[in-house]
């Protein structure tokens, strides 16, 4: 008997139509093995799309289709960690369109902006700025070394008339801050020149590092410091419009925040 | 032949270097099994004649690795945090060739979002690509960086007077972030011009075309190159080239 079945199968291959069952009399798929499966080579599915056979490409993973396809090999888009290196954990970006404006009387009032403007330092020490509220977030830290990355840009606008030689300009600050106290600060100047209602794009990068693990808030304060040979009634916007030459839409801010880690806690991908 | 088959296989192992095809009469591999298959107790996987395969500790993921020629187990841990809002896919394009505008003054009045791209715009050509969204979540943030350049202004009496431009990004080819933007000075002066903007929970798709887009505002008789020289004393074209970051961030 043995010697028959080695004939069909070496001769000609065995070939059947019907269901077949190992080590079970009543088989409930094309192949029903009641026992496990050794497999001395590479497992191969066919993809459902071309009816290709596919062994998958390096590193890739089997992937169930649901019932009636067959699996197939995806490949992860999860890093291989190595340690005391940094990976991207946290990325996510904002947007604002109402910014804020302010007057001429809305100026503080400071001896030494160097002392004034420390890092850490409270935002309730840095008197008339005000916060973009689209911008005040959090985000989440999830290792104790760390380095989260703050991308801000805003248009900062006057409704200046035009203006020849004379310096009549603005100084206005933006800073970033965590937890309410400050990580990065930079100032800026709007120029009044000879067409009206100038403005500027403003782009600030900050750098906060070895943030506790948690929930941190974020937020972005802006403050007008100083105005020079600026007439009464002057406005200035940020990440907003002040005149119809721009809108809201052209002035919007965008504020970008990425947070690298070392990662000290692994969880499994599956459950 | 059912019967006979099974009570073969059941009571004798096989030996063959031919191979079995189920369901089917041309076996392209050892076992090819056309239709389904239940297995009622663990997969070894690298066994050979004289061991048994591993069938994995628990957990771990079946998984292919290109330079063995079995398949193997792998135990995939991902870092606390990930999966939050994350890096879902991220491209750079650049463009050497620029727009440039010259002739009338153009329109100075705002956009508005969604405006349809119309012929008043130049689409600076090497930053067109596209990108997926794949998730109801999702922030689609764009970072692009040009530099534009003016040159003497013609019909004025001021020959250094303001040139304006508003350079927009497109997805397709509806206006999602718009900046404008002034050059002040004499013949060949040069300025970076940047544009970040941040897009939340667009609709799913796969395949959105994006595309940086100019317009002229004023040019008081003069020539503005955006990402492109129009004054070599003091550009080339390396220098002005434009460069768009597309990046999708998703939860997973």
């Amino acid at each position: 008997m043995k010697n028959i079945l080695f004939i069909l199968f070496s001769t000609i291959g065995l070939s059947l139509s019907a269901q077949v069952g190992i080590a079970t009399p009543t088989p409930k798929a094309m192949l029903d093995v009641n026992g496990n499966i050794n497999f001395r080579g590479k497992l191969i599915v066919r993809n459902a799309a071309d009816g290709k056979l596919l062994e998958g490409g390096d590193d890739q993973l089997l992937v169930s289709q649901g019932a009636g396809l067959a699996p197939t090999w995806k490949s992860l888009r999860i890093p291989d960690y190595e340690a005391n290196k940094f990976y991207l954990i946290y990325n996510n970006s904002f947007s604002d369109r109402v910014g804020t404006t302010f007057t001429s009387s809305e100026e503080p009032t400071i001896a030494s902006r160097s002392a004034s403007f420390t890092k850490n330092s409270n935002i309730s020490n840095f008197s008339q700025f005000k916060k973009i509220p689209g911008l005040s977030q959090t985000f989440n830290v999830y290792s104790t070394e760390s380095k989260t990355y703050f991308q801000f840009e805003t248009v900062i606008q006057a409704n200046f008339a035009n203006v020849g030689t004379t310096d009549t300009s603005i100084d206005y600050a933006c800073g970033i801050f965590v937890d309410d106290k400050l990580v990065n600060l930079r100032q800026g100047n709007l120029k009044a020149v000879n067409s009206t209602n100038p403005f500027l794009t403003h782009n600030q990068i900050g750098l906060a590092q070895n943030l506790t693990k948690g929930a941190h808030s974020v937020s972005v304060a802006c403050s007008r410091l100083k105005s020079y040979n600026v007439p009464a009634g002057i406005t200035l916007g940020v990440g907003t419009n002040v005149s119809d030459n721009i809108d809201s839409f052209i002035s919007q801010s965008s504020f970008k925040v990425d947070v690298y880690e070392v990662p000290q806690v692994f969880n499994a991908i599956t459950n | 032949m059912k019967k006979l088959l099974l009570l073969n296989l059941f009571f004798l192992a096989i030996f063959s270097n031919a191979q079995i095809g189920i369901n089917t009469s041309t076996p392209v591999n050892t076992l090819d099994v056309n239709g389904d298959l239940n297995v009622r107790k663990e997969i070894r996987i690298g066994a050979s004649s004289a061991t048994k395969g591993t069938a994995g500790a628990k957990g771990t993921i079946f998984h292919n690795n290109a330079s063995l020629n079995v398949n193997d187990w792998k135990n995939v841990k991902v870092a606390d945090g990930m999966g939050s809002m994350s890096l879902f896919s991220m491209n750079s394009t650049f463009d050497k060739i620029g727009v440039g505008f010259t002739g009338n003054n153009g329109a100075i009045s705002p956009y508005p979002e969604n405006m349809d791209i119309t012929t008043n715009w130049s689409v600076l050509t090497g930053t067109v690509t596209t990108f997926s969204v794949t998730n109801t979540t999702n922030k689609v943030t764009f970072a692009f960086q040009t530099t534009a350049q003016k040159t003497v202004n013609a019909n004025t009496t001021n020959a250094n007077a303001s040139m304006s431009f508003a350079c927009g990004i497109f997805v397709d080819d509806k206006l999602k972030a718009v900046r404008t933007d002034v050059l002040l000075g004499a013949d060949g002066t040069n300025k970076i011009f940047n544009l970040n903007a941040t897009l939340t929970n667009i609709e799913i798709k796969n395949g959105y075309t994006v595309k940086v887009a100019c317009t002229k505002r004023n040019l008081n008789g003069g020539t503005i190159g955006i990402g492109r020289a129009v004054n070599t004393e003091f550009l080339n074209a390396d220098m002005s080239q434009s460069a768009l970051t597309t990046s999708v961030l998703q939860p997973f």
